[in-house]
């Protein structure tokens, strides 16, 4: 089950960091100076390693 | 800053090191393990960030964005996945001893000698570049700290001190004499120090940049005003897609990564938290690269330095002499870490596969030189550590200096990974075979060198250019594509031998077979124990050799006085020696020491699926041990009951001596129904334990079932009567005189035991019991059927289970539950068969079937 879960964590990071969903983020916009696809990253980023720590550090089978 | 004050500070710094290496060793040696924690784990894991990381990532930004992400994406997807993945790497390094990437594979083809050896070629093929990228890292630092020209003899280049102290370095914790296992804590701490310093480094100058110079993010993006390009227009989505998945699977079979990832890891555990520890580190080093890329193109792209150096361009250009300081540090980190790691674990394969295979192959060399094999290796590993750094330093020297420190990096890359799908596979899928793995990676390695290296020899591959895709992206293409079929197609059209399929199946279920992993490692041949004493004694000297063999022995209940030894203490020697030699080698010194023989495919499985019941039944007797618990308990019981009420009885016959006759009477009466429970109890328990161990003899005769019913019978009519209970003998549907072979008393036994648990089923003075004797064309038949409360069918199964009793209002309660198991043994010794059939409310009927007598 905790396999699963991390099979899906990872797709879904793969799925969000590539085409087609990155060529709607891919703009120049920036937020608080700092470019929006590269916070877009950060966050995505940041949200795969925080879900891989909670499913790891749950008590499943 | 002056030449000879960094180079002092560079080789102090290295100092401080080795004292926190040999700090790290001394405690280990107290048995206080500094690196088997998840934190130092994922730090030393770091070691994958390199000068490259650390330096090379701004020097992309204005020309290709933000492609260097996917360097650290692809290793981030593999982390996620690591519980499952990597974990089960880890498993399979530690059980059979595995020390690099080569060993790995060679012993997952069937210890297959020619794959260690590609192997090992292709990673020193790769490695040497990478190597010497981080040494020129060094090296250009140090001249941009300096403000100094590199000379044009090497040996004046104070850079080169740096290179001597960093050889040097390596080969003091470095390769060890007696530990087989590859373990090197001091080194791994040092790195994992390393890490932590490359990371405060790099977070130091992007903070001061960003905040100290420009006032945040804002202010160093918008001062200069340059678009970095995008995914889409930067070679698009293709390029990215590919080097993502690219770095994915080359982090791992990078040499250095596979060392600290699968071999230097302490417990499994570990690897849970390192599976986010690390990614986080990473995301880390990566906040402040885009800032620091801008910053250092506007404000020193004029200067015309490289754009590779801007990180320690911009301390330098804002005059600031400590922050330039513990940058250069961070970067000599990065770089350091990296060549350490390295140069160990190549210098590893090519002594393992190369070297000690070719000196063991000469005629003599082995019986020799048997006694200092240990140290012959050791010595190996040093020339070979050596042999790396001048080939790196001889790398960086001669190549030009126009080659940026990411497209080396992608290089190596693409090469290495070629050893994915061999490994992936491998443990993953049975019928990869040696020639299919051998295939691929040759395949795989042949495409990639042409498409990445023939250009620069002015050869065009342009003919194979995917449109849309850079070289790199195109020759990952290529070269794993024709990788993946070279393997499956050859895996699917070869055959394995006995020796592939026992390690694919080591490999692939490798959580199954790691509890009894002896057992099932397949070698048939003849050894003479003295050979293995002394091999072994030749790497980890006479006494540790006496205790591994004695360990050994007593774990499977071996002898070690015997002049052959049992092929599972020649396994075990195989798997200790792989340690220190790796697989290759240490197959050849037991060829050397034994005749072996070969060992067929089919006769593989068989003993695998042996191994695997072996320990099916190891679990069935855990299962008989808990039942055999069970019994005690409940007969203790069964015992103390009739006992306490003797007791109680007989001390109010003590105590008041004046009760009545008649209640003594009844009290005696009571003590000797009691008494005559508790011996029947007792012959029960004798009797089915007899029974069980089959030391019952059986008084077998020709026996007529219908004697045996009408025997019952009269012992048991006055009972019936007692009871109030009515029983129909029906013998008429038994018409020859045919009969069975048996023990007359056993089955009389059996009728009433029958008889009496059907009496406890029926209320009084409505029950009937009938009883009929029939016969069919093999078997004669015994029905005993009564009309009292029926069993459930869930508890049909339990019924003749030793003091398994149905709950049952109407029970009596001198039933003790052993007579339904003692008749099911004395049927089963009949040949026969009982079986119940019955559903609640609708009575119960026991069928007795007891094979014909065959006539003479």
């Amino acid at each position: 089950m905790r396999n699963n879960k991390l099979l899906l964590v990872a797709i879904v990071f793969l799925g969000l960091l590539n085409f087609p969903i990155l060529h709607f983020i891919d703009s120049k916009n920036s937020v608080l100076g700092i470019p929006f696809i590269y916070l877009y990253f950060l966050v995505v980023w940041l949200g795969a390693i925080v879900s891989t720590g909670i499913i790891l550090n749950r008590n499943s089978k | 800053m002056g030449v000879w004050e960094i180079a002092f500070l560079s080789i102090a710094y290295l100092g401080i090191l080795f004292l926190l290496a040999f700090w790290a060793e001394k405690k280990k040696a107290q048995n206080k393990s500094l690196i088997n924690n998840p934190l130092i784990y994922a730090l030393s894991l770091a070691i994958y960030c390199s000068a490259w990381t650390y330096y090379g990532s701004v020097g992309q930004i204005t020309s290709n964005g933000l492609s260097f992400l996917s360097v650290y994406l692809g290793p981030t997807l593999v982390m996620i996945l690591a519980w499952g993945f990597v974990r089960k790497m880890v498993r399979i390094a530690k059980i059979h001893n595995i020390t690099n990437i080569a060993d790995f594979i060679s012993t997952r083809y069937g210890k297959d000698s020619r794959i260690g050896l590609g192997v090992t070629l292709i990673s020193l093929f790769a490695g040497i570049p990478y190597i010497g990228l981080q040494l020129k890292a060094i090296a250009q630092s140090f001249d941009l700290i300096t403000q100094s020209t590199p000379s044009a003899t090497f040996y004046q280049d104070p850079s080169f001190l740096l290179f001597i102290s960093l050889t040097l370095f390596i080969l003091v914790l470095g390769p060890r004499r007696f530990d087989s296992s590859e373990k090197h804590e001091g080194m791994i701490f040092t790195i994992a120090m390393e890490s932590i310093i490359k990371l405060v480094a790099f977070l130091a100058i992007g903070i001061y940049i960003s905040y100290q110079i420009y006032q945040g993010w804002e202010g160093t993006l918008q001062l200069h005003t340059i678009s970095l390009p995008s995914i889409e227009t930067n070679g698009g989505y293709g390029n990215w897609f590919i080097q993502f998945i690219l770095c994915g699977i080359a982090f791992l079979f990078l040499p250095r990564v596979f060392h600290v990832a699968v071999v230097e890891i302490g417990e499994e555990e570990n690897l849970k938290q390192a599976s986010w520890i690390f990614p986080l580190y990473m995301l880390l080093i990566n906040i402040f690269v885009i800032p620091l890329g801008i910053a250092g193109y506007a404000l020193l792209n004029s200067s015309g330095l490289n754009s590779d150096l801007y990180v320690l361009g911009l301390p330098i250009h804002f005059h600031s002499k400590l922050l330039a300081f513990i940058v250069y540090l961070g970067g000599f980190s990065a770089a350091s870490g990296m060549v350490i790691m390295e140069t160990m674990a190549i210098s590893s394969m090519i002594s393992n596969n190369l070297i000690m295979p070719l000196l063991l192959r000469q005629k003599g060399f082995f019986s020799d030189n048997q006694n200092q094999l240990g140290s012959i290796n050791q010595n190996i590993r040093r020339i070979m550590i050596v042999v790396i750094m001048i080939l790196g330093y001889v790398h960086y020297r001669e190549t030009e200096s126009l080659v940026n420190l990411v497209s080396v990096g992608m290089t190596s890359f693409v090469i290495v990974a070629q050893f994915a799908p061999a490994t992936i596979l491998g443990i993953y899928w049975k019928k990869a075979s040696r020639q299919g793995a051998l295939t691929g990676i040759l395949t795989g390695f042949i495409i990639s060198a042409a498409l990445l290296f023939l250009p620069n020899l002015g050869i065009s591959t342009d003919v194979f250019r995917i449109e849309g895709l850079n070289p790199v992206s195109n020759a990952t293409y290529w070269s794993i594509t024709f990788n993946v079929l070279a393997l499956y197609a050859v895996s699917i059209t070869s055959k394995q031998n006995g020796k592939d399929a026992n390690q694919s199946y080591l490999f692939v279920d490798v959580f199954e077979y790691s509890k009894n992993i002896e057992n099932s490692t397949i070698w048939r041949g003849k050894a003479r124990l003295r050979d293995l004493r002394q091999a072994l004694s030749g790497f980890i000297g006479k006494i540790n050799t006496e205790q591994r063999l004695k360990q050994i022995a007593k774990a499977n209940n071996l002898s070690l006085s015997e002049t052959y030894a049992d092929p599972i203490l020649v396994t075990q020697t195989e798997k200790i020696l792989a340690g220190f030699v790796g697989s290759t080698s240490a197959r050849l010194i037991i060829s050397a020491i034994s005749k072996e023989e070969q060992i067929g495919m089919s006769e593989v499985i068989l003993l695998l699926q042996k191994s695997r019941d072996l320990q099916a039944s190891n679990a069935e007797l855990v299962k008989i041990d808990a039942q055999k618990n069970e019994f005690l308990t409940t007969v203790t019981h069964e015992i103390r009951s009739p006992i306490t009420s003797i007791r109680s009885l007989s001390e109010i016959m003590v105590e008041h001596e004046d009760i009545s006759q008649e209640e003594r009477k009844t009290f005696l009466e009571t003590i000797i129904q009691e008494s005559d429970r508790l011996s029947r109890l007792v012959n029960q328990v004798l009797d089915l334990e007899k029974l069980a161990a089959g030391k019952v003899n059986f008084d077998m005769h020709s026996v007529d079932l219908g004697a045996v019913i009408e025997k019952a019978m009269m012992n048991f009519t006055a009972i019936a009567q007692q009871n109030q209970v009515g029983i129909q003998v029906d013998v008429s549907q038994k018409r020859t005189q045919r009969q069975i072979h048996g023990d007359f008393e056993k089955l009389v036994q059996v009728i009433i035991n029958l008889l009496s648990n059907a009496i406890k089923n029926v209320e009084p003075s409505k029950g009937i019991i009938q009883v009929r004797l029939y016969e069919n064309a093999t078997h004669i038949c015994i029905d005993v059927e009564d009309n009292g409360i029926g069993i459930d069918p869930k508890y049909h199964d339990q019924i003749f289970e030793k003091f398994k009793q149905v709950d049952n209002p109407n029970r009596k309660i001198d039933s003790s539950g052993l007579g339904l198991s003692i008749s099911k043994k004395i049927i089963e010794m009949h040949q026969g068969t009982i079986h119940l059939e019955s559903s609640l409310g609708h009575g119960a009927k026991f069928i007795l079937k007891l094979p014909i007598q065959k006539t003479a």
